[in-house]
């Protein structure tokens, strides 16, 4: 899970993993691993999700979290602009440390769709670049199980 | 051994291990139980996969043989037989002589020591980001203040510039009525996009103000509409348009939280919403009902209603319905407002909607709010 702080990385996993949701926001400062199967065409895939912490001044996420990792969920918060400079940041550092791994950018608080910053045009742009974009929310759950599906499925596919 | 030297240990939460020629990890005594369940885990991966990822790294500095060491990042995770997941970090060392050692530490205080100050730090980054939002906002707010306000200003103008000619050109009577009601509707206008922005600002001031939650003090909703559809009288009948009240008899003892006057401007604000859209020769229904315990206030009309897709924007700031609005605040301040009291605000069927669910309500759009009864 990479991405700014506070755009809902561990929210998503909390979602996804045990179906609950915290409105508190509490940031992250280590590292956690969780697992979950998923269940695909191609058969049953074993996802271990290393929730990281948001990368910024205080603590940038170290390079070697991108070596071995056999894909990643790219979180922004379309309601602050700046996530996605982050987003477009941590990308360009994975694909500079270990190449192109397979990934899918969750946009993450699509309940809050009203106030988002970031526009249809830069998402537009984003698609050019072959970012595969899901509106999740974790919150109300929506777009999640599909973010993570789109994920594996990516992964197997390599 | 000495007690003294394992009372300190333990207090630590250090673990220490030594690594042999085969690479095996052996625990040097004394070593807390958690620690060597933790590390000699038939399965690492499984048991603590970040452990089981530095110790990878670890072995490639320990072959180098070099003297130095390395840390792990710190991680969080569970312990059998433990209810709280714990934080650990991990230090794998080497003398550049043959001894190598894992440490593994328990950190009994990072999350007060590490959680607060970056939450603080966090929390802080989001305000400010925040803020220049609001700030952004505020001025295209004053952009569309000066540019709504200049409208009425123009229509006054005229009006002005036309009675002025009229000295010399001496006008009909009906003439001059019509131009000094053009001027006073267009004053009036202006008046309420003033009060409109006034009542937003103050609203955003006073967020933190109390409100009234006692039966004895708290507004009672049923005057409010009836008040509220009583001053409106007038510009009803001048569109042609009837307000209705639907309000049950037991809605006489039904007080909100909320504050009388403010409640009244939100009341206002949805049937002056309403009656912009409504089709001349038509009707606006203010309807009450009750629900667990919450009031709810609904406002109905035969206009042309709300997309759906639109609902949740419309009571965002400086949202326009596209029917001379007042600087489309009227909506955004009645949501803030229910909001702040505890209630929840609306357009198109409102969960568990008795009346307007079961095909009663009238076809145009329909606002409502609900509030805590007192």
């Amino acid at each position: 899970m990479l991405g700014a702080f506070a755009v809902g990385k561990t929210s998503l996993v909390r979602r996804f993993v045990v179906n609950l949701y915290d409105e508190r926001y509490q940031t992250t400062i280590a590292v956690s691993v969780q697992k979950k199967d998923v269940e695909l065409a191609a058969g049953t895939v074993t996802l271990m999700l290393y929730d990281l912490y948001g990368d910024d001044e205080f603590q940038a996420v170290p390079e070697r979290y991108f070596h071995g990792m056999a894909g990643y969920l790219l979180v922004l918060d379309g309601t602050r602009r700046a996530t996605l400079d982050k987003a477009r940041e941590l990308q360009a550092r994975v694909v500079e440390a270990v190449g192109n791994v397979p990934f899918v950018c969750a946009l993450n608080k699509a309940d809050l769709d009203t106030t988002w910053e970031v526009g249809e045009d830069e998402l537009r742009e984003l698609e050019a670049d072959g970012w595969n974009l899901v509106r999740t929310s974790a919150l109300s759950g929506d777009g999640v199980q599909q973010a993570f599906e789109a994920l594996a499925s990516a992964m197997v596919q390599g | 051994m000495s007690e003294a030297y394992e009372r300190v240990v333990h207090a630590l939460g250090v673990a220490t291990f030594a690594v042999e020629a085969d690479d095996a990890l052996q625990p040097l005594q004394p070593c807390p139980d958690w620690a060597r369940r933790l590390v000699l885990a038939e399965d690492l991966a499984d048991a603590a996969p970040l452990l089981d990822d530095f110790l990878v790294e670890a072995r490639t500095f320990w072959a180098r043989g070099d003297a130095g060491r390395i840390r792990s990042d710190t991680w969080v995770q569970s312990l059998a037989g433990e209810s709280e997941p714990v934080y650990l970090t991990a230090l794998a060392t080497s003398d550049g002589e043959g001894t190598q050692t894992l440490l593994l530490r328990r950190l009994a205080d990072f999350e007060e020591e590490r959680q607060i100050p970056l939450q603080a730090a966090r929390d802080a980054l989001l305000d400010r980001q925040r803020l220049l939002k609001e700030i952004e906002s505020k001025e295209i707010l004053l952009h569309c203040i000066v540019h709504d306000l200049k409208g009425p200003l123009a229509g006054m103008l005229g009006s002005f510039s036309l009675l002025k000619g009229a000295q010399a050109r001496p006008l009909e009577a009906e003439r001059l009525a019509e131009l000094v009601e053009l001027g006073d509707e267009q004053a009036r206008k202006q008046q309420a996009m003033i009060e409109s922005l006034l009542a937003v600002f103050a609203a955003e001031v006073e967020e933190l103000e109390a409100f009234e939650t006692t039966p004895e003090r708290a507004p009672d909703l049923a005057r409010a509409a009836a008040d509220v559809a009583r001053g409106l009288g007038p510009a009803f009948e001048r569109k042609r348009v009837t307000l209705t009240l639907d309000v049950p008899e037991a809605a006489a003892s039904w007080r909100v939280h909320g504050r009388r006057l403010v409640l009244e401007r939100v009341i206002m604000n949805l049937v002056e919403n309403a009656l912009r859209h409504a089709p001349g020769a038509s009707e606006v229904r203010l309807r009450l009902t009750e629900l667990d315990g919450r009031r709810r206030l609904s406002v109905e009309d035969e206009g042309p209603g709300v997309p759906e897709e639109r609902r949740a924007e419309v009571f965002e700031k400086f949202v326009q319905g596209g029917r001379g609005g007042v600087a489309g605040l009227g909506l955004y301040f009645a949501r803030i407002t229910v909001e702040r009291w505890g209630g929840t605000i609306g357009c198109g069927n409102p969960p568990q909607s008795a009346p307007v669910a079961t095909g009663e309500g009238l076809p145009g759009a329909c606002f409502w709010f609900e509030l805590p009864g007192a």
